[in-house]
């Protein structure tokens, strides 16, 4: 029995030590669990480009949403190390936050564009549209100012935000992003375009 | 006789001006529809012969529920570029979200003759009809758009997120083994399919 307890030792420690069996990429692989989907695919990802910002931020999002919580925030303070002035990666950080339910990580993430990258107007933009999306109307508004102050001539962002605002139900403000892109392009068709589509989308959500 | 002509030719211009004034903000918080029929009216005004640009008027037309003049931009789309797929495809999306299901289908055949060969302008399609809840339809023009080009990974992805936001999944399993396959070295394929089902297949911002 005795001589027995090494061999069972070793051969536990093997077992422990042996890499997991290769993930198959099949047809019944992504029918299956979609947490393991998720993680393999990220993994995957990240082994092919480990050092990009972006990539890293957006693996995040991945084990984000399949719930591995530690592994997620690792990503992201990897991500926010190596580019920590970018200001899509912070935005795809806090993005990746706002959509799994996390909002005071997410206010936090999207604080640090205004803060750390306060000239990328598309950054902004988004960061307002995000939040608009999500019926955080006010927050989102103080963003679209910071971007109407950068760039007052910025039909095209006015449009999207006033977008999001219509879909998240708040027609007033929408209205006023509207007037405001159509005060400044009154001859643009694509803004005109761009609004009747807004308007012909969302009618069922009126 | 000539000031006659002049005040006729006056008048698109009036018309315009006169919707210039009235668009401020109180104007875009009236009824959504009349609102989406003026706006298309206002571009349509502006660039009145793009063929895409008149199939997408078209669009917001029909949903304003104004047919005839829907119908009468799918035509001059038609006419303008007859042989661009994407101008077909961009008729049958008009129709498919308005509910006109055999308009729809009718256009996305008009499409496949126009250009047989424009996979990408089927995968659009394809992910059209299956957002339209036409998941037969969807595939079969899929398949075909995929046998034009099997190592097309981006159009895979697309049209199986659409599978898996209209709750598909062995459909978008297949096509997301179909992506995968196609290129394993890609790690924008990987990142790719892990925020799909991330997002649960939403379209992507």
């Amino acid at each position: 029995m005795r001589a027995l307890l090494p061999f069972a030792c070793a051969t536990l420690s093997l077992c422990a030590q042996a890499p997991k069996p290769a993930v198959v990429f099949d047809e019944a692989f992504f029918a299956g669990d979609r947490r393991a989907i998720l993680e393999g695919c990220a993994d995957r990802a990240r082994a092919i480009k480990p050092k990009d910002a972006m990539y890293l931020a957006e693996c995040g999002r991945a084990y984000l949403a399949a719930m591995d919580l530690p592994r997620a925030t690792e990503a992201f303070k990897e991500a926010e190390s190596r580019e920590a002035k970018d200001g899509q990666v912070l935005r795809l950080i806090a993005q990746a936050w706002l959509r799994h339910g996390y909002k005071s990580e997410a206010l936090e993430g999207y604080e640090k564009i205004a803060v750390r990258d306060p000239k990328n107007k598309e950054a902004l933009a988004q960061t307002a549209v995000d939040l608009a999306e999500v019926g955080l109307a006010n927050e989102s508004e103080r963003y679209m100012g910071l971007v109407a102050s950068l760039d007052k001539d910025g039909w095209e962002r006015f449009l999207a935000f006033g977008r999001a605002l219509l879909v998240a139900g708040q027609r007033k403000k929408a209205a006023a992003w509207f007037a405001r892109a159509a005060a400044l392009k009154p001859n643009e068709e694509k803004l005109f375009l761009g609004m009747a589509r807004a308007f012909a989308e969302t009618q069922s959500l009126m | 006789m000539r000031r006659l002509a002049r005040c006729l030719l006056a008048l698109p211009l009036c018309s315009q001006a006169l919707f210039c004034q009235a668009l401020d903000e109180a104007s875009f918080r009236g009824d959504a529809r009349k609102l989406a029929g003026a706006c298309a009216d206002r571009a349509r005004l502006l660039r009145p012969k793009d063929a895409k640009m008149l199939a997408e008027y078209g669009r917001a037309f029909l949903a304003a529920g104004e047919k005839a003049k829907a119908e009468d931009c799918f035509q001059l789309a038609r006419i303008e570029k007859p042989k661009d797929a994407d101008v077909h495809r961009l008729i049958a999306v008009a129709y498919l979200r308005s509910n006109f299901r055999a308009e729809g289908l009718k256009a996305i055949a008009d499409m496949q003759v126009a250009d047989p060969k424009d996979k990408n302008a089927f995968t659009r399609a394809a992910v059209n009809l299956q957002d339209a809840g036409l998941p037969k339809e969807a595939d079969a023009l899929m398949e075909r758009a995929w046998i034009l080009d099997p190592s097309d990974w981006q159009n895979c992805v697309a049209y199986g997120r659409s599978c898996l936001r209209r709750g598909h999944r062995d459909s978008a399993a297949k096509w997301f083994a179909r992506a995968s396959q196609a290129k394993p070295q890609e790690e924008r394929m990987w990142n790719a399919l892990a925020l799909a089902y991330a997002d649960h297949g939403a379209e992507p911002s």
